[in-house]
């Protein structure tokens, strides 16, 4: 009699759950709060969650502060943060999770493969904060870049290697080795960024590896072969910190002219945390606030000891989200000022993006260049220093990146 | 076991995959219901449908290798790589329609598989997962680097189309995702029936016996390989035409060893064991994808990384699942199917 009973109970539990998990939408509850959707598909235990934490962190922290000080006339942003690991159909999942959210408008990808995945899905439908992928550059459409796209960065590391290539009165040109990610992150600087250094007479060698690797050695001693005056490591964090430390114990430091890492770290959480010895000397391409400028941001210092304690518990990633946070609430204020919470819809959203230009967001990232032709978050970058501590420190202000997708032929 | 009062008098009865009235009935009842899904689910759900059959299509190649076969495999990941991109290849660049481009796709792939399954003859176990670790980095390698994949750009894949339907939304793939998955479980089933199967079944439990019984292990453990890369292959090319684009960053080894896992927890050797598996493990990553804005409310306690910690809860509910449970749930299903079949005989 029990066995019948428990299976009664469980035909009972199997069906309730069968229809809970098909039942129609029907009418949605007469909606009490405006709110507006934003989905954060992160990285928080994946190859990039050492940056993707504390960028994550940069958005809640701004957009909770925007909250709680009344939002607009009462319309709060609901921030929802998901841990994607870097995997793409489960940032797709994510996503398709929040369709039936009130007002989802706005998605942020963690990778351009993510970004490419995503980009026919969103087109309507929500802005999509994108990375650095040029191609966004090169066709305008539902996806913004964070900052410059990566080849324009790339770009900026060619004019600055020159500029102290010259400045040490060498002759001839800088030859500039590049260890990078075998993937669509990895290569994407190329696509303009080759044509870029061509330009300028530079020459490029680049090899690439797994995000799985370990031992970075082999792929160092190959650019090491070929020859280098300018080692350049464009992967992640932690992996980046791991390469540097690597190429740090090969002496290669010692042998360049510099090492320069892209802007994905290393962070003062993270690899300056455990080797900040080992990456002395080493500079860093920044989008966003990096070490003691970070610490001096009125914004960004003032949300983080507010949310977080202090400064010293968040990445530098956190300026990425704080600025990005900025641009996006002061857009979604726009729209809501032009048509109301009630017709508020993605291509208002839309356009009040593209009208962001010239927008300081709070001095955490360059001066805004989204317009209705420009997916550029920026077109500035800084230039840091490691000095052996965990704060970066500033050696350039904001400069200018070179135009580099356009060099590209695009299809 | 069978249901009481059900004697299997013929050969034909004991091959027999549904049995009795009231399995055709339960079977064409859950055919019928699945296809109203799209009917009635959200986008959200069909789409996580749409998923779980692609990777339950995968792991059957898997089981048939793996499971009937006992030849370890952590190369399905790169398979499903290549099926996707042979399918993305023939229908965006030479404009095949989506049907013989997705057999076509499990052809390539199941050939590329035999040529990866080739040192199975030579080494077993631990080592030939290593070789297969190896087959994995080779092919995503090889992807990379050709100009027809377009490297680690990526390809955008046009929807598929059918007689004029295009086959653009996760409502519509729905319909092509569960017919496939229903052909491809049917046939799988038939091949654990048939000889071949019988003869894969053999060198998994021994094939020094199975040789000696006159087994060709060489031909049998290749052409185990063609019909696991060829499940591979159809999968990666649904895959391929649901996402509508492809990167190899798709294809991970991550994905491979969870494909493994979703063997080993629904049951080694079950077609059934591969539903429970895949369904039970993405259920699981799913439930963990939910729970975690609720994670975020105590993400204090975990270093403000709350949302993080939902692998972990993952990784440590399979552990205990594989402490209490190492048969698989296939044998818990098992053991529930014999107890009521046995009732009101025994209480």
């Amino acid at each position: 009699m029990r066995k019948k009973i428990a299976l009664v109970i469980v035909v009972c539990l199997l069906v309730s759950a069968m229809m809970a998990a098909c039942a129609p939408a029907g009418e949605k509850p007469p909606v009490k709060e405006k709110i507006v959707t934003w989905l954060d598909p992160s990285d928080l235990t994946g190859p990039v969650s050492g940056i993707q934490i504390d960028w994550s962190k940069g958005y809640e922290d701004y957009v909770a502060e925007w909250n709680k000080k009344g939002g607009w006339n009462g319309v709060t942003v609901n921030y929802i943060t998901l841990d994607a690991r870097y995997d793409v159909a489960r940032a797709i999942s994510c996503y398709r999770r929040y369709l039936g959210a009130p007002k989802f408008l706005w998605v942020r990808s963690t990778a351009t493969s993510v970004d490419k995945a995503l980009t026919p899905l969103i087109t309507g439908k929500q802005i999509l904060s994108s990375v650095n992928d040029g191609e966004i550059v090169a066709h305008p459409g539902w996806a913004f870049n964070c900052g410059p796209a990566y080849q324009n960065g790339f770009g900026a590391v060619c004019d600055w290697a020159l500029a102290d290539w010259e400045s040490k009165g060498k002759s001839g040109k800088p030859r500039i080795g590049v260890v990078h990610w075998d993937n669509p992150f990895g290569k994407e600087w190329q696509r303009g960024g080759l044509e870029y250094a061509e330009s300028k007479g530079i020459t490029v060698n680049d090899v690439g590896y797994a995000t799985s690797a370990v031992d970075f050695k082999p792929y160092l001693t190959t650019l090491e072969e070929k020859g280098m005056d300018y080692l350049v490591i464009w992967v992640v964090e932690p992996s980046i910190s791991s390469v540097g430390v690597q190429a740090h114990e090969m002496g290669l430091d010692k042998s360049v002219e510099a090492v320069i890492y892209n802007w994905w770290g290393p962070v003062r959480t993270c690899g300056l945390k455990y080797h900040a010895e080992e990456l002395k000397g080493h500079f860093l391409l920044a989008q966003s606030l990096q070490g003691t400028d970070l610490d001096n941001n009125e914004l960004a210092a003032g949300l983080a000891k507010k949310y977080r304690g202090s400064i010293d518990n968040v990445g530098d990633g956190y300026s990425l989200g704080v600025a990005g946070s900025v641009r996006f609430i002061t857009a979604l204020e726009r729209a809501l000022d032009k048509v109301g919470y009630e017709k508020l819809d993605a291509y208002a959203f839309k356009e009040a993006v593209e009208g962001l230009t010239g927008l300081d967001p709070g001095g955490c990232q360059g001066i805004t260049a989204w317009s209705p032709t420009d997916r550029n978050g920026s077109w500035y970058v800084k230039f840091y220093e490691f000095d052996g501590t965990t704060k970066a420190k500033p050696i350039t202000d904001w400069v200018k990146c070179p135009d580099t997708v356009s060099l590209h032929t695009w299809d | 076991m069978l249901p009481c009062g059900t004697f299997n008098e013929t050969y034909a009865k004991d091959l027999a995959i549904v049995r009795t009235r009231f399995q055709w009935g339960i079977l064409i009842a859950a055919i019928v219901a699945a296809y109203c899904v799209p009917l009635f689910a959200s986008t959200y759900i069909v789409g996580l449908f749409d998923r779980i059959l692609i990777i339950i299509v995968c792991v059957l190649g898997l089981q048939i290798v793996m499971g009937y076969c006992g030849q370890v495999s952590f190369g399905q990941a790169a398979f499903m790589a290549v099926g996707a991109y042979t399918a993305a290849i023939f229908t965006a660049k030479f404009g095949w329609n989506f049907l013989p481009a997705m057999i076509m796709a499990g052809i390539v792939t199941g050939v590329i598989g035999m040529i990866g399954g080739a040192p199975s003859l030579r080494i077993k176990g631990f080592y030939l997962a290593m070789a297969t670790l190896a087959i994995h980095f080779i092919v995503m390698w090889v992807i990379m680097h050709l100009e027809i994949t377009e490297g680690t750009r990526g390809m955008i894949v046009p929807p598929p189309t059918l007689g004029g339907i295009v086959f653009a939304t996760d409502q519509s793939m729905f319909y092509i995702i569960l017919t496939v998955t229903i052909i491809m479980t049917f046939l799988a089933k038939s091949l654990a029936r048939s000889k071949i199967g019988r003869a894969f079944i053999a060198i998994r439990d021994n094939d020094l016996a199975a040789e000696v019984m006159g087994i060709n292990l060489f031909s049998y453990k290749l052409l185990a390989f063609f019909i696991s890369c060829f499940y591979a292959g159809v999968a990666g090319s649904l895959w391929a035409y649901w996402l509508v684009s492809i990167t190899p960053e798709h294809f991970t080894l991550f994905h491979a060893i969870w494909y493994v896992g979703m063997i080993i927890v629904g049951g080694m050797g079950s077609i059934t064991g591969v539903f429970f598996g895949v369904i039970f493990l993405q259920a699981l990553d799913e439930a963990a994808l939910i729970a975690v804005p609720a994670l975020r409310e105590i993400s204090m306690f975990f270093g403000g990384a709350g949302p993080g910690i939902s692998m972990a809860v993952m990784g440590i509910i399979i552990a205990l699942f594989l402490i209490f449970e190492p048969r698989g749930l296939y044998h818990r299903w098992e053991i529930f199917k014999s107890s009521y079949r046995l009732y009101p005989f025994i209480d």
